[in-house]
């Protein structure tokens, strides 16, 4: 696994974090019980990553699969294509939203969906020029 | 790009988790390099080819009409 000892500080550091959102929250000091949801919520991922990271450590079996699994070629490239898949997907659901939304003349709706559509172009266009320079 | 991975494999009786173990891959990436959905880098091809002892072109067999098709066809 890549960045190993990072990887473990960044977990324990989510604990801390999310630990002391919870108990402000609890305690009063943030008034908001949205910031307990988010301290339980970022808790909860970093413990999951911290047992993660713990038997990386001690699990020399499991840290040959977590290896491979990250390595592996095949599993790159299919992530890869995951995440244009979801792109696509997400614009074309977006477009269909646009129309959808100005048809039944809820133009908020509507006008936010058209925006999501233009920034992931954007995004996309920017992503291109930046690894068109970078390849 | 069809390639003879699964028949030189079997020849040297080498199972397909051995095989992906020694490549540093998954068994799932050796399955679908044999079955021809996948198609490697060109570092894993050298990589298989040279743990074969054999040339790049006598493990992967290059066709022409397949250019530009995509690397996995599921």
């Amino acid at each position: 696994m890549r960045n190993s000892n990072r990887r473990l500080i960044s977990s324990i550091v989510e604990i801390l974090v999310g630990g002391a959102l919870f108990v402000c929250s609890l305690t009063g000091v943030l008034k908001d019980q949205y910031w307990g949801s988010c301290g339980v919520t970022l808790m909860t991922i970093g413990a999951i990553f911290l047992v993660r990271q713990i038997r990386y450590r001690s699990d020399a079996d499991y840290k040959e699969k977590l290896d491979i699994r990250e390595g592996d070629e095949r599993n790159r490239y299919i992530a890869m294509k995951a995440w244009a898949w979801a792109g696509y997907l997400f614009v074309i659901t977006a477009g269909v939203g646009t129309i959808a939304f100005k048809i039944a003349q809820k133009n908020t709706q509507s006008l936010m969906c058209g925006f999501a559509v233009s920034l992931i172009i954007l995004l996309y266009w920017i992503c291109y020029m930046v690894l068109q320079k970078k390849e | 790009m069809k390639n003879r991975i699964e028949e030189i494999r079997k020849d040297r009786g080498i199972r397909q988790e051995e095989f992906a173990r020694l490549m540093g891959v998954s068994r799932q990436t050796i399955s679908s390099l044999e079955t021809g959905k996948y198609n490697p880098s060109i570092f894993l091809a050298y990589k298989i080819a040279r743990f074969f002892g054999l040339a790049i072109e006598d493990v992967f067999i290059f066709e022409e009409d397949q250019e530009g098709k995509s690397d996995e066809k599921q």
